[in-house]
């Protein structure tokens, strides 16, 4: 199970080696494979899309409005009324469940896009190229790496001022030298084969043999990688709004409403479990995602 | 059934005293019901001093073959036939503590890649006192003097010094030496050698190989060598024997096969070989591939790709021939059709 | 090094004269073996140390040497795949060391490559047919349209059934993967074919049809062909010359038959015996001719750099580097000691 604690992912402690294996099988099969192959795969797959579709018709499927308060009926238990009760200002809690979905699905998707959109050609081109290209942007990443990613982000959020997009960015900053070492370490030995020496003397670019031939053959450790980052991202940014910094109340998200809960726990204990438990399912299907990846896609090159 | 290997050098001696005998040898595929016989019925014997070869290309069985021989084979496989007697003792059946105790003390093993064989944490020293330690209960101090004399033996100079070296610190040619004098260490009986000069430059193979043939003259020590490079078998070995697919198909002196092959098989990788002096020819193609295991003919193995095969004979099983003089073959048209074959000229 | 190594113009023992063909006069080309902490090399090993070639148009050149002889690195150099340190690379009278960007991808399309690995030389994410086509493709030869098509032509003129365009190569065997990399490097119909080592990969009865095919390709198509073997017997099967290296230099060269059956420097000598042979008369003639060999290589790089492996080493062998001069018919040594 690639389980890591959000502290020592951000930190950079725990880089899982990526092997650079490519895509055996492709493209479609692959996402068949993947999908399909295994239980803990296809139930992750599910649950995930389950989870975009959700998100994207949130505001249809609420049964009630996430922010409107009913003080006289907080506390109240499971009823047919409120599928999993309401919480300390008489707020359905399903409803905000599903409508801090959306937070779910556009936090990591914008943070790991970002790391990724900065990372990977960063990567790309620092073990494609050698020299003091790759110096200085190791340098620069191993900096960023060494930073307490939690603690980075809220000293970002403190400079920017709180809300959701200024947490996603910090939290994308301390992504992006991840994604640039395990690119780097793949372009590297994909550097080393034959086949782009091959495609050098035929005549193509630099940037086109990235684009061809590079590209391809590490997508695969990076596809893994962006599953664990996914989940990671998610704990984060519940941590940075649970302490206030990233979604404001009352707008809903899984950490705000694990601080109300939090708040009120003497009050109604069960509170917490709903978003907790939403984190930690939502956490396990992405990383359970990228085991079935790894596992497909991790096929030795036969000679 | 053994063949009997007398040959020119050995002459002399008068009663061979078989050291090594392979008595049909069967190895399966365990847990795959179609991977049977990788390696079939195999006959092979060495008396003590001499020099066997075992050749064929990738996937032929040799490998497998030593491997067994040495009680190394992997947990995939596993021997299903057939006994290898070592001085009468039978490995197949033997434990895994008689096989350790002959591993090392009485047969000696080296193999193809020097760079990865040899323990990069431990000194060479170290590494070839270690089996003198184990098997002759020697302190390290004179382990290791022994050590430094055999590193002197296989012609590394600066012995001294070297014992303390380690592995990466060394050529390719002079890791190799190291890895024969710790296979000779114990002064074993038999060597087997699996492809040891393949990963070598041309000029560092021919030093190997004088150096085998001095160790083998001075220590009565007998060679099986594994091989796919028929030259190196020429220059080294007195007797050979071809495997194809699993099984033997030729064997014989090594001149004798060589100059008059009694398998299509061996005629065919005679003449795939670019010759000196036969520049920009055609070279002759074995037609086909090796057929992968599991989907082995019933009848000849190699009948598939063999130009002189004949549907009636040989889509029957073939069995192994003596041909007296020690030769041998799986050919029934050698055997019994009166086929000549083309060698080298 | 003080001594001027460039090859003296030889212009007279072309067997096809004529300006057309590869030239490269004084290569070098030196790789670096330890840093100083502030990353100033501390020590360098000239992997080619001052060679210069000529290959005449049309004609196969065959390079032999062994490990750490710097026959591939030659190799690259002339393929354009390194920047040689110092030196220069012509073809057909064109300097062509120092080309970039497009003119050096135009003359690419002229120099095509054959490389060691197989297995390697292949992407595994890439069909075959994109494999086979991709040359013609970056030239802008072939649009996507046609590619199905001219993948089987190409396949079919090696010998391979077209169908397996369709299919990727860790289905395939080192074999078929070998002539897909030889349909690729002709495709372009290249004036220049390098080819480094072609068939060491491959077990023996492939290499024999990969040396079929290479044969056939260099009587079809009439290109200039260098390869680059560590095989004596491979490489003289295919080459009109023979050029033998050894630490970065040539040491011998001449026609290939002769080089063979008439070795003129110690080392070629040497390496020659060496080669093991299942012919038994031929190998009991070289056990006759093996010299005795002592071990190691020269502390420093001033003299011949064969001096202690060679039996007729003298002073003069010590102080003074020997440069390749044509002793007789056509023949080239670099050594004092050859008339």
């Amino acid at each position: 199970m690639t389980s890591l604690s959000p502290i020592a992912a951000m930190t950079g402690d725990a880089v899982p080696p990526g092997p650079s294996l490519p895509l055996s099988g492709h493209g479609r099969s692959v996402v068949r494979r993947v999908v399909l192959g295994s239980v803990p795969g296809a139930l992750a797959s599910a649950y995930l899309l389950l989870l975009v579709l959700v998100a994207c018709l949130a505001p249809l499927v609420v049964p009630h409005d996430p922010n409107a308060q009913n003080i006289p009926l907080r506390f109240a238990g499971p009823s047919a009324q409120h599928w999993l009760g309401t919480d300390s200002l008489g707020r359905d809690v399903l409803s905000r469940l599903i409508d801090a979905s959306r937070i779910a699905i556009m936090a990591p998707a914008i943070s790991v896009g970002f790391a990724i959109l900065v990372g990977v050609p960063a990567g790309m081109w620092a073990g494609l190229r050698r020299g003091w290209v790759d110096v200085v942007l190791s340098r620069i990443a191993d900096a960023l790496l060494s930073l307490p990613g939690l603690a980075f982000a809220m000293a970002i959020v403190a400079v920017l001022g709180p809300g959701l997009s200024h947490a996603m960015i910090a939290l994308g900053v301390t992504f992006a030298p991840r994604a640039f070492r395990i690119v780097r370490g793949a372009t590297l030995s994909v550097a080393e084969e034959t086949y782009v020496d091959a495609a050098r003397a035929i005549g193509l670019s630099d940037a086109a043999i990235i684009r061809t031939h590079v590209l391809p053959n590490i997508i695969a450790p990076l596809l893994v990688q962006t599953s664990i980052m996914m989940g990671v991202s998610l704990v984060a940014e519940a941590a940075l709004s649970f302490l206030g910094l990233g979604v404001q109340l009352p707008d809903a998200s899984w950490g705000t409403m694990l601080n109300t809960a939090y708040q009120t726990q003497y009050q109604n204990p069960l509170g917490l479990l709903p978003p907790a438990i939403a984190l930690a399912v939502t956490v396990l299907a992405f990383n359970s995602l990228g085991d079935a990846i790894r596992d497909v896609v991790g096929v030795r090159r036969t000679r | 059934m053994t063949v009997p290997t007398t040959t020119r050098a050995d002459s002399s001696t008068q009663q061979q005293h078989e050291l090594l005998v392979i008595d049909g040898l069967t190895i399966d595929h365990v847990g795959s019901p179609q991977q049977r016989g990788l390696v079939r019925d195999v006959r092979l014997s060495i008396g003590a001093g001499e020099t066997a070869a075992l050749v064929g290309e990738s996937g032929c069985g040799k490998t497998m073959t030593a491997m067994a021989v040495l009680g190394l084979l992997p947990t995939s496989m596993r021997v299903s036939g057939g006994r290898i007697l070592f001085d009468g003792t039978d490995l197949v059946t033997s434990s895994q503590r008689v096989l350790r105790r002959l591993r090392g003390k009485e047969i000696g093993v080296v193999f193809q890649d020097p760079m990865s064989s040899l323990n990069p944490t431990m000194t060479l020293g170290d590494q070839i006192a270690e089996a003198r330690r184990l098997h002759l209960g020697e302190s390290w101090r004179q382990a290791r003097r022994h050590a430094v004399r055999l590193l002197d033996t296989v012609g590394i100079d600066s012995a001294a010094q070297r014992a303390r070296a380690y592995p990466h610190e060394l050529s390719g040619g002079m890791q190799q030496r190291a890895m024969i004098a710790a296979a000779i260490s114990c002064d074993p009986r038999l060597i087997v050698a699996d492809e040891p000069t393949t990963a070598l430059d041309v000029t560092v193979q021919a030093d190997i190989l004088d150096l085998l043939r001095d160790l083998r003259r001075d220590r009565r020590m007998a060679v099986l060598l594994v091989t796919h490079d028929l030259g190196v078998v020429a220059d080294f070995c007195s007797t050979v024997a071809v495997m194809y697919a699993g099984e033997i198909v030729d064997r014989g002196p090594v001149q004798e096969v060589f100059a008059a092959p009694a398998h299509p098989y061996t005629e065919a990788l005679l003449s795939a070989l670019p010759k000196l002096g036969r520049a920009r020819t055609y070279l002759e193609v074995i037609p086909g591939r090796v057929p992968p295991a599991g989907s082995f003919p019933t009848g000849c193995r190699f009948e598939p790709r063999c130009r002189h095969a004949v549907d009636s004979i040989c889509r029957e099983p073939q069995t192994e021939t003596e041909l007296g003089d020690g030769r041998g073959t799986r050919c029934a048209r050698v055997a019994g059709d009166g086929l000549t074959l083309r060698g080298i000229s | 090094m003080t001594v001027d190594r460039i090859e003296e113009d030889t212009a007279t023992n072309q067997a096809a004269a004529g300006p057309a063909g590869v030239r490269a006069v004084g290569l070098r080309k030196s790789y670096v073996l330890s840093r100083s902490s502030l990353g100033r090399p501390t020590a360098t090993q000239a992997a080619v140390d001052g060679v210069g070639i000529e290959v005449a148009a049309r004609t196969t050149l065959g390079i032999v040497g062994e490990s750490g002889s710097g026959k591939t690195t030659l190799g690259r150099l002339l393929a354009l795949l390194t920047r040689p340190d110092s030196g220069q690379v012509t073809l057909d009278g064109r300097d062509i060391t120092g080309l970039r960007g497009r003119e050096l991808k135009a003359v690419r399309a002229q120099l095509q490559v054959i490389f060691q690995d197989p297995y390697g030389a292949l992407d595994p994410t890439k069909t075959i047919a994109h494999a086979v086509t991709e040359p013609l493709r970056a030239h802008g030869l072939l649009s996507r349209h046609d590619l199905a098509e001219r993948a089987a032509t190409l396949l079919e003129a090696v010998s391979l059934d077209p169908t397996l365009g369709l299919r990727y190569p860790a289905e395939l065997s080192g074999g078929q993967r070998q002539r897909i990399c030889i349909a690729r490097a002709v495709s372009l119909e290249p004036s220049v074919l390098i080819a480094d080592e072609p068939t060491s990969a491959l077990d023996l009865s492939t290499r024999a049809e990969i040396l079929n095919l290479l044969l056939s390709v260099q009587e079809r198509a009439e290109q200039t062909i260098i390869l680059i073997s560590h095989d004596f017997p491979t490489v003289q099967h295919l080459a009109h010359e023979i050029a033998v290296m050894y630490r970065g230099r040539i040491v011998e060269r001449g026609p290939s038959a002769k080089v063979t059956s008439e070795p003129l420097h110690p080392y070629t000598q040497v390496l020659l015996a060496a080669v093991p042979s299942p012919d038994p008369a031929r190998q009991r003639a070289q056990r006759e001719l093996a010299p005795a060999r002592t071990s190691g290589l020269p502390a420093d790089w001033t003299g011949c750099a064969f001096r202690n492996r060679c039996r007729f080493a003298t002073e003069v062998c010590s102080q003074v580097a020997p440069v390749l001069t044509e002793k007789r018919d056509g023949r080239l040594v670099a050594c004092h000691h050859v008339q």
